[in-house]
């Protein structure tokens, strides 16, 4: 079995997947675990496809060709390079994770029928698995469209909720605009190919002779493109959908959308800036823009997340935020593609790897607010409190995502923010505004370990509130189907933090062969080869070292000295009641709101996130009334023939006389005409 | 050839027969008459197409010994082509699917309006309807076009009346002075024809002089936007939306109006020497109907109005698609012929679906409708796959056929603003659907929905049926469309 097969398998597998659980959809349990079989399968071959063809020696499989659409030059052909192996591993590993937290997770719905679910959730798979494996403009639109209506009904899976209608609404009607500017740009190129063809090899050729012949359509394609991208991956402006469709989808959904599916913008964008696009005066550019949009989104997403009460949200406008340090890391290394390929890979390097432990983190933070959701009956943060006690693993978790999510040493979170940070200060040495960049980004790290702090400090620390106090405050972790992918995705945050070589490796294994612009280059040369840290080394002097199982090393010795010598010193500890003041308040009155929390913030960053209404335009009324063509003319003319007809038929009175002058008068006529005819 | 000659002919007599059997019938038996007619008419359609499949069959059956025509043209014939291949299919499985539906729709149960008679009136012509909607895909030529055409605006006026209240009686008053009028200029044109060029073949055109034959065009051009409801003449068919729902759906989404944008059609493809400038006029007329449609969507409560306005803008897609065959797009053209096919699924769906809606719930209008899916799961995805499909979500049906006609688009001179237009009017028509579709079927149960119910199995199979199309016409029509450019397009 090639790669290529395995992939068609595992579509496949889902499709039929799809059709057996909608069939059985009477029986949750049967449908969940049917599910999870087929998922199981499914992954399994995905894996199997990344994991063969990212560890072979060529950079890829030979692309095969399933079906052609003659005539317009479109062909669905698949390959499995060792770029759409490394997203097959990470679709591979979510969808198993996420549909198993959904068998248990989907227990909350009990008015919704699973036909709704888990067959939308196979196809909306199989869909993603389609995108990244096509190398074919029209059936990578094909599966891109697929996947967005398949996750649109995933998201309105609660369906008789205003808001996640309005949500879902949203949703589908910006990503489908956004995907007919993608289609627009396909067929302009596909327009501009001899001879005419869909085929990324020849869009990429395109993409060349078009650079040199007309430049600004090539500047107005990529914009559509960009747009495209930047709408799914949730760049801010584009991205405004996100933060209400996010929270709106069942939680195993969201963990797999911000697996899977926000991923394939940053997909798309390789694709489309690195592979097709020739490193070129248009590489600096757009990897400009994209940076750019990316420091924006780093700003505004994160800085709006901080004031969100509802855990999801909160975490929505994180992805927002975290998307926006790919764009900026890729961004950079495109800019750099065509003159530095050392500072370009280290670019790439380190938003794919953002990349990756974005999956890890933020599907983990997904998931222990979806088991919030399950043990708290809420996702708003002020009605929760003191549920470590409760939920203690998954508080541990939800630590652990935190901490990786804000760019805390030793996790994963860290080792790809510290690639992107070196990159904007060697960068910033030639071009300042990359310095400025990486500024920001530093600082809205500190701004999400804030936001974090918030998240666990009001969900499980701090006295319980009335809401969880119901709960009794007894250990009640979710099941082990929530919990397995919740331990799953910490231990990867970790061990992806404390061994960052062995990630990055894979990362470049699966980046080198897009362009021959970075052919010039070696991980070891540019990151150093211990297995243990990284040497960032641009043009062959060491700029920065981090390794960070020395640090955690440190860190922990430093924990252990702090702690004995608060032991040394018996420092005493008593519990009082908490003291308001003297004032005699209930638990309830007296708790400190996560709303209160960081209001300084809200109130100077309130017009940081403008809010995208729908455009209210004027109804063209007069348009209207020129095409109401009935009132205007026909009813009129009616109305005039009528008016007509009843003239004429005074003449008919009925009194003899009155016919004799009308044949009289017609025979004047007749004989006038016959005259003036034959004269 | 016999055996093609006979199917074709059987084709026509076949619905006729059915026609006049259930309108001397007794009440009861009408409807099964025609289910019985329509469906072996379908499946004699079905077999005629893929017998005629790739060559195309024609026949010559008789003259007028007092109208001397050209030699080698016939007076009456038989032909069917690849172009009226894809009408044969729209007309007879779809209308088999309708008639059956039908039975259900008009009967006592009927929530919005019961039907308790006119059951064999009804049925007569629907299926008199159905025989010269075949006529006029099957006819070879101007002169028995015309009277097929005509046919078909007696029997619409004759449905669309059919309830005989008076609003319903007025709008079939309407669609049939105004379609009438359309028909005079087809009436003037063909004397202009066969004044000028002895003949009522298609390609005659082609051989008249230079001013008589844009005339000719114009005229004809005139009739096919009255029947099509093209503006100026696009005011009669959200009026005829008072007709029952199945005759909606079959005449004023899949089949009759689809007899205007065949006509052009068939104009282009005979001999492809229509003048540029007439191209010009048909596009701009179709974008300005685009136009109007998309401000009119955006007003309509009533269901049935706002799938007619969809209905309009459909069949403006076809004329564009028709008039970039006219500037030298193949592929355009073919997305055309294509077009009329995967709207006729897919529209179909949506008519048929609303029509279970006022059947189980009493109600077509978005205001009073919401969260129907709890009680019509089986309409919800119907209207879902239709909506989908209309919009061109691949790899639905319309999909294929806008695709088409956006890549001719952009092999025509300045096709870069008509792609972007046409995207843009797709944006629009998705999002307001997908915001009906979700206002009817999600959301909280209104007080409407809360009674209703799934309607009985005639319909829901139809309902299903035509999901089914929604996915399948285009590779069935891919192929007979590919005929219709000789080595040319794809």
């Amino acid at each position: 079995m090639t790669p290529v097969q395995a992939v068609m398998h595992a579509v496949a597998v889902l499709a039929i997947g799809a059709a057996v659980t909608a069939i059985v959809s009477r029986s949750r349990t049967a449908s969940a675990y049917l599910a999870l079989l087929f998922v199981a399968v499914a992954s399994g071959l995905a894996l199997w496809a990344g994991g063969a063809s990212l560890t072979g020696a060529e950079s890829g499989s030979a692309p095969a060709t399933v079906a052609v659409v003659s005539g317009i030059g479109a062909s669905l052909t698949l390959a499995v390079d060792r770029f759409t192996a490394f997203f097959l591993l990470i679709i591979g590993v979510m969808a198993f994770l996420s549909t198993l937290y959904s068998t248990s997770y989907m227990r909350i719905y009990q008015r919704e029928h699973a036909a709704r679910y888990y067959p939308m959730l196979l196809l909306f798979f199989a869909g993603v698995i389609g995108v990244v494996s096509v190398r074919d403009w029209f059936f990578f639109f094909v599966f891109w469209e697929f996947m967005t209506i398949c996750s649109y009904f995933l998201v309105i899976f609660d369906k008789e909720d205003p808001t996640i209608l309005r949500a879902g609404f949203k949703y589908i009607v910006v990503t489908h605009v956004a995907a007919i500017f993608m289609l627009i740009a396909a067929l302009v190129l596909w327009h501009t190919s001899e001879p005419h063809s869909f085929s990324f090899a020849s869009s990429a050729q395109a993409m060349g002779a078009l650079g040199r012949s007309s430049p600004i359509v090539l500047h107005v394609l990529l914009a559509l493109w960009l747009i495209g991208f930047a709408t799914k991956a949730g760049i801010l402006p584009f991205g405004d959908w996100l933060p209400d469709a996010y929270p709106a989808a069942p939680t195993g959904a969201t963990a797999a959308f911000a697996g899977t599916m926000t991923k394939l913008g940053i997909y798309g964008l390789l694709r489309v800036f690195v592979d097709l696009l020739p490193a070129s005066e248009f590489s600096v550019v757009w990897g400009l823009v994209i940076a750019a949009l990316g420091t924006g989104s780093i700003f505004v997403g994160t800085i709006t997340a901080l004031s969100q009460d509802d855990a999801k949200r909160l975490m929505s406008f994180h992805v927002i935020g975290q998307m926006g340090y790919m764009f900026l890391g890729i961004g950079m290394g495109i800019y750099f593609l065509p003159t530095q390929p050392t500072l370009a890979l280290v670019g790439i390097l380190a938003g794919t790897f953002h990349l990756l432990n974005h999956v890890c983190y933020k599907s983990l933070l997904f998931c222990t607010a979806g088991s919030l959701r399950l043990r708290a009956g809420t996702q708003a943060l002020h009605e929760m409190g003191g549920l470590a006690r409760v939920l203690p693993l998954t508080a541990v978790m939800a630590a652990i995502g935190s901490l990786s999510i804000a760019g805390v040493p030793p996790f994963n979170g860290f080792a790809s923010k510290w690639l992107i940070y070196q990159l904007s200060v060697i960068g910033g040495i030639g071009f300042p505004l990359l310095l400025l960049f990486g500024l920001v980004a530093f600082f809205i790290s500190l701004v999400t370990l804030a936001s974090f702090l918030k998240y666990l400090g009001a969900a499980f620390f701090g006295q319980p509130s009335d809401h969880v106090a119901a709960l009794q405050g007894k250990r009640n972790d979710v099941p082990g189907g929530m919990q397995a992918p919740q331990v799953v995705l910490g231990l990867a945050c970790v061990a992806f933090g404390l061994f960052p070589m062995l990630p990055l490796t894979a990362v470049y294994r699966a980046i080198t062969p897009l362009t021959t612009a970075l052919s010039g280059t070696t991980l070891a040369g540019t990151l150093g080869t211990s297995v243990l840290g990284l040497t960032f080394t641009p043009d062959g002097v060491a700029a920065g070292v981090w390794y960070p199982l020395a640090s955690a090393i440190a860190l922990a010795i430093c924990v252990a000295i702090s702690y004995g010598i608060a032991r040394m010193a018996q420092a005493p500890s008593r519990v009082v009641p908490v003291w308001y003041c003297g004032v005699d308040l209930p638990q309830r009155l007296g708790h400190f709101h996560p709303h209160g929390m960081y209001e300084p913030f809200r109130r100077a960053f309130e017009r940081v996130y403008v809010k995208i209404g729908t455009p209210k335009t004027a109804y063209p009324t007069t348009l209207v009334k020129i095409f109401d063509v009935d009132t205007w003319l026909y009813g009129p003319l009616v109305k005039a023939g009528g008016r007509v007809a009843e003239r004429f038929s005074r003449s008919h009175v009925g009194i003899p006389q009155w016919y004799l002058v009308w044949q009289v008068v017609g025979m004047v006529l007749v004989l006038v005409v016959l005259f003036s005819v034959m004269r | 050839m016999y055996l093609m000659l006979l199917l074709m002919l059987a084709l026509l007599v076949v619905p006729a027969a059915g026609a006049v059997l259930a309108g001397i019938s007794r009440p009861r038996a009408a409807p099964l008459v025609a289910v019985f007619a329509s469906l072996a008419a379908a499946v004699i359609g079905v077999a005629a197409v893929i017998r005629a499949y790739p060559d195309g069959a024609a026949f010559r059956l008789g003259d007028m010994p007092w109208l001397p025509v050209q030699a080698g043209a016939g007076v009456f014939g038989l032909s069917l082509n690849p172009l009226s291949s894809v009408m044969v299919l729209v007309i007879t499985v779809i209308g088999f699917l309708i008639v059956l539906y039908s039975t259900e729709y008009l009967g006592p149960r009927n929530v919005e309006h019961p039907y308790r008679n006119g059951q064999q009136r009804y049925y007569f012509w629907l299926m008199l309807f159905f025989t010269s909607m075949v006529g006029v895909a099957l006819s070879p030529n101007l002169l028995q076009l015309f009277i097929f055409w005509e046919m078909t605006t007696l029997c619409s006026w004759a449905l669309i009346s059919q309830t005989q209240e008076p609003a319903a009686t007025r709008a079939g008053f309407k669609a049939l002075i105004m379609t009438h009028i359309g028909g005079f200029g087809f009436l003037v044109a063909l004397l202009l024809v066969f004044a000028g060029a002895g003949s009522f073949e298609f390609a005659a055109i082609g051989e008249l002089a230079g001013g008589l034959k844009v005339a000719v065009f114009v005229l004809l051009l005139v009739a096919a936007w009255a029947k099509s409801a093209q503006i100026p003449f696009h005011t009669w068919l959200p009026d005829a939306m008072e007709a029952p729902t199945p005759v909606s759906a079959y005449l004023h989404a899949a089949a009759m109006v689809k007899a205007g944008v065949y006509l052009v059609a068939r104009l282009v493809v005979s001999g492809w020497a229509v003048p540029q400038d007439m191209g010009i006029v048909i596009a701009v007329m179709a974008l300005l109907t685009m136009l109007m449609a998309v401000l009119a969507y955006l007003r309509q409560d009533d269901l049935k109005r706002l799938l007619a306005y969809s209905t309009i803008v459909h069949l403006a897609y076809v004329l564009i698609g028709v008039s970039l065959g006219v500037f030298g797009s193949k592929i355009g053209y073919q997305g055309a012929a294509l077009h009329i096919l995967c709207h006729g699924a897919a529209k179909g769906t949506l008519f048929l679906c609303v029509g279970a809606i006022a059947y189980g719930a009493g109600s077509r209008h978005i205001s009073q409708l919401s969260g129907l899916a709890r009680k019509m799961p089986l309409e919800a995805v119907t209207f879902m796959v239709g909506a989908l499909a209309v919009t061109g979500i691949p790899p639905l049906s319309c999909f294929w056929s806008k695709l088409f006609i956006f890549v001719g688009a952009l092999e025509s001179p300045g096709g870069v603003i008509l792609l972007v237009l046409l995207a843009a009017e797709s944006a629009i028509s998705f999002g307001w659907l997908m915001w009906v579709a979700q206002k009817v079927f999600l959301g909280r149960p209104s007080q409407v929905a809360a009674a209703a119910a799934d309607p009985p199995w005639p319909m829901s199979f139809a309902l299903v049926a035509c999901m089914v199309l929604c996915v399948v016409v285009p590779y069935i029509g891919l192929p007979i469309v590919r005929l219709l450019v000789p080595g040319g397009g794809f």
